[in-house]
């Protein structure tokens, strides 16, 4: 009888301790499948609204969209793409203690595009927008798919040759490319630095780089190169400088109002990026281009040269005001603003429209640290500039998500 | 022992069971989980190589430098680990031969999506030309109310100047002309039977006239209380301006006019900036004034040639609410959405659905009007978008019921369904003159 009940004792035991053993067990596995299916979720998620931002129009109101009704599908309206908030720079106020924050893309230290976050769009609002708040996080990044790099800079007296390397996949070859040279060939009689340009083309070689030679210029002061190449019905741009900053930094340019197109010209010491608050003549001069992408010199309004120190009572001021002629403001431009410090030039460059420079941007939170992460990416043009669209999506809910769960912005 | 044997036996078998399950469930991997949408990328390269017809222009090129451009392209709009195969193939009696190739494979592939992509010579020219809409062989005029000094309700998001700039793009290639109505003191030019343009070819009698302002109605400020037509704008034993949607009915029906209304109820308020500048529509809306139904079954009256009565019956029913369901489109409206190229949501929220015959307060026996050109299937004899053409043959209200906001393309739709003008598609050259290009994609590369 006791050997009875020993027995039903341990068999009782070993199956319950079997039972729990392999609950946890299969319970793993059918977790595991549940978690794919999550993911597959997320995937086709990730699509569905990589496909709904680029053909949404963003000029409906209670919409997120870069489309435009006037364009083709997966052709993004430039002007939408500028009012991202950047996630790549942090923000910054200017003046300091105003207020006035500007989201921020800044490639280099002559490189800028800040536009007043008041007429940009959040990361928040585009999750409302599109129904995804407190549900998924995203990021969305739009990156040139042709892109031009400058090799073997050699001024020499009057003539300045370099070499353009042209890559997509790999080396472009067979492609045209046209760089334009603006270079100050001076200064005014007020001090004020002079821009001239000129330009050349030429066919890449099959190994995807062209060689420029510039004769008959001053490039001793200071230049910029703005070269262009044209694949199938694709653009690429890419850009160089001599010297960006003085030792008294250099003109930095805010973008005021997108929508009248007037712009902030400070010096850098008063966006606290310099000590030095030294006198800086500049000038700032605009270029549309045209269907092709030549060059036409325009005529800025307001202050477009002038004198910036720390503006304590002397003549001048830490930061002057210009604008952007209205009936130019539809057409994508670059703005370059020249300054000078004695016998030094300093240059900074600002897109209107991002794909003029071939600026990239990023959108939204940052994926790092999320547990799964789904990517989408589509091609589309901005302008004729040809970018990769890349989204990436992330849960905020259900079991995939580590952690608090929480979003996070960059 | 023996108890513990056979639990021992009951643990085997479980055991036996979960490798079994474990060996059966294959979970994929993980590029099989998450995987990009290369469907979508290859069309979207397709779409963009041809958006200024360069991928047509290579499609019908021999040109070796042509074909190398377009690879070029092609390899710097894929990711690296994307393998194409890009194909083009000629369309001779229903065959497709294939004429030429480029890839970036050496060997064997075995890709995974492939999309296709028709593209025409550029040495073919397609055209369409539209059918101008007419009546008993005269060309008709399309007004478009654009007045300056009115305002809109029930089109949020809109004003009634983006919309009429939306109908004279979707619409103004089928009239010979159209016209923006751009004050009320032009509506009431047309109100007289005047021409408001020098235009010889526009006609007042037998027109089109689209009210882009919602459930407003635009009234000219001589119709306003205190105007010199106030008799015939304003009920003022009842306080209302169902007098003057009377008025307005009597008109369509003297100039034979198409009215049609955008959403919602129509006719609900008048609208002028100016004469109305103190009232508001309840809901904060100034130079608006709220007639309520009164002012439809005033203007039904009209248009039916009887006396003016004053009648609040709320004759419209929401179908959305009251039977739990959207309307659908009919088996015409589909096809004149293909014909006319114009695409609304074939599913719509309709809470303002006329009602028909079998319905209460049934408009159509009532006053007696045909219903024609429905857009939606009816609902219990609610119809939430049609043509309701008087019998005499004079006059047409084109009621579009549905909830705000507006979609124009449904107003154009449903006009062009009950005129159905003719598309004439033209191809100039020789036949024959359309490639087929395949891109076939796989990812390499990664797990």
């Amino acid at each position: 009888m006791a050997s009875a009940a020993i027995d039903h004792l341990v068999a009782t035991t070993v199956l319950i301790v079997a039972f729990f053993i392999f609950m946890n067990l299969f319970s793993q596995t059918l977790q595991a499948a549940l978690l794919y299916q999550f993911h597959m979720h997320l995937a086709t998620k990730c699509s569905d609204l990589l496909d709904n931002i680029l053909l949404s129009f963003g000029n409906m109101s209670g919409v997120f969209g870069l489309g435009d009704y006037d364009l083709e599908p997966y052709m993004l309206n430039p002007y939408y793409v500028m009012k991202l908030t950047s996630a790549s720079g942090t923000l910054v106020e200017y003046p300091p203690g105003s207020g006035v924050i500007y989201s921020n893309i800044t490639l280099g230290p002559g490189d800028y595009l800040l536009v007043p976050v008041r007429e940009c769009i959040s990361y928040e609002t585009a999750q409302e927008l599109l129904g995804i708040k407190g549900l998924y996080g995203f990021q969305l990044s739009l990156t040139p798919t042709i892109s031009l790099d400058f090799s073997n800079i050699e001024e020499s007296g009057n003539s300045l040759s370099f070499t353009v390397n042209v890559n997509g996949d790999g080396p472009i070859y067979g492609a045209n490319v046209t760089c334009r040279l603006l270079y100050v060939s001076g200064v005014d009689d007020d001090g004020y630095p002079v821009i001239s340009f000129t330009e050349a083309s030429n066919i890449t070689c099959q190994g995807g780089y062209a060689q420029f030679r510039f004769v008959n210029v001053d490039t001793s002061k200071n230049y910029l190169i703005v070269a262009t190449v044209k694949v199938a019905n694709f653009y690429g741009v890419g850009y160089m400088y001599k010297q960006a900053l003085t030792s008294a930094g250099n003109v930095i340019p805010f973008i005021k109002s997108m929508e009248n197109g007037t712009i902030i010209l400070a010096h850098a010491w008063d966006v606290k990026q310099y000590e030095n608050s030294g006198a800086l003549h500049y000038n700032a001069t605009y270029f549309v281009l045209d269907d092709n992408w030549d060059l036409e010199q325009v005529q800025l309004l307001g202050n477009y040269c002038g004198l910036l120190n720390y503006a304590a009572g002397t003549q001048g001021k830490a930061y002057n005001q210009t604008q952007i002629p209205e009936e130019y403001l539809g057409r994508p431009g670059i703005l370059v603003v020249t300054c000078r410090k004695g016998n030094e030039y300093g240059v900074t460059v600002m897109p209107w429209q991002i794909q003029t420079l071939s600026f990239s941007i990023i959108f939204g939170g940052d994926p790092s640290g999320q547990e799964w992460v789904a990517t989408d990416i589509r091609q589309v043009l901005i302008g004729g500039v040809s970018y990769q669209a890349k989204l990436a999506l992330w849960s905020l809910k259900g079991y995939q998500v580590v952690g608090s769960g929480g979003d996070r912005q960059v | 022992m023996m108890r513990t044997i056979e639990a021992g036996i009951v643990i085997l078998i479980i055991l036996i069971a979960f490798v079994a399950v474990s060996y059966l469930i294959v979970l994929p991997s993980p590029r099989e989980v998450s995987p990009h949408n290369l469907r979508a990328l290859a069309l979207t390269i397709l779409k963009n190589l041809d958006s200024n017809g360069f991928l047509s222009e290579v499609s019908f090129s021999e040109s070796a430098d042509s074909w190398n451009e377009l690879q070029i392209a092609l390899s710097a709009s894929l990711p690296p680990n994307i393998a194409y195969n890009l194909t083009v193939y000629e369309i001779v009696g229903g065959y497709y031969i294939p004429k030429k190739s480029v890839s970036n494979v050496i060997g064997r592939v075995s890709f995974t999506e492939s999309i296709s992509y028709i593209v025409s010579s550029p040495a073919v020219t397609y055209r369409t030309v539209a059918q101008k809409i007419s009546e008993n062989g005269k060309n008709l005029t399309l007004y478009i109310l654009n007045c300056w000094d009115a305002n809109g309700w029930w089109i949020t998001g809109y004003t009634a100047q983006t919309l009429a700039l939306d109908l004279y793009n979707l619409l103004s290639s089928y009239f010979e002309t159209t016209i923006l109505v751009n004050s009320t003191s032009q509506f009431r030019d047309l109100l007289d039977g005047k021409n408001i343009t020098s235009n010889s070819e526009e006609s007042v009698q037998d027109a089109v006239i689209i009210n882009t302002f919602g459930e407003a109605v635009p009234i000219p400020q001589e119709y306003c209380q205190g105007g010199p037509r106030q008799n015939e704008g304003y009920d003022f034993y009842r306080r209302s301006y169902a007098r003057f949607c009377y008025t307005l009915g009597k008109k369509v029906r003297q100039f034979n006019w198409k009215w049609v209304s955008i959403v919602g109820y129509p006719l609900y308020y008048v609208t002028n900036t100016i004469s109305l500048y103190s009232s508001q529509n309840n809901y904060g809306i100034y130079g608006i004034e709220r007639v309520g139904p009164a002012g439809l079954n005033a203007f039904l009256r009209g248009l039916n040639n009887e006396n003016y009565a004053y009648d609040s019956t709320w004759i419209t029913e929401d179908i959305t609410e009251s039977y739990g369901q959207l309307v659908h489109f009919t088996s015409e409206a589909y096809y004149r959405s293909n014909y006319y190229g114009i695409y609304p949501a074939p599913y719509q929220s309709a809470s303002r659905a006329l009602p028909g015959l079998g319905a209460p307060n049934d408009i159509a026996s009532r006053y007696n009007l045909m219903v024609e050109a429905e857009v939606f299937e009816p609902v219990d004899g609610y119809y939430a978008a049609a043509t309701f053409r008087h019998n005499s043959g004079r006059g047409a209200l084109v009621a579009i019921g549905l909830t705000r906001t507006p979609d124009i393309r449904v107003a154009a739709l449903a006009l062009l369904m009950y005129y159905r003008p003719e598309i004439y598609k033209k191809t100039f050259t020789a036949p024959g003159k359309s490639r087929l290009v395949v891109l076939q994609l796989a990812e390499l590369g990664g797990m």
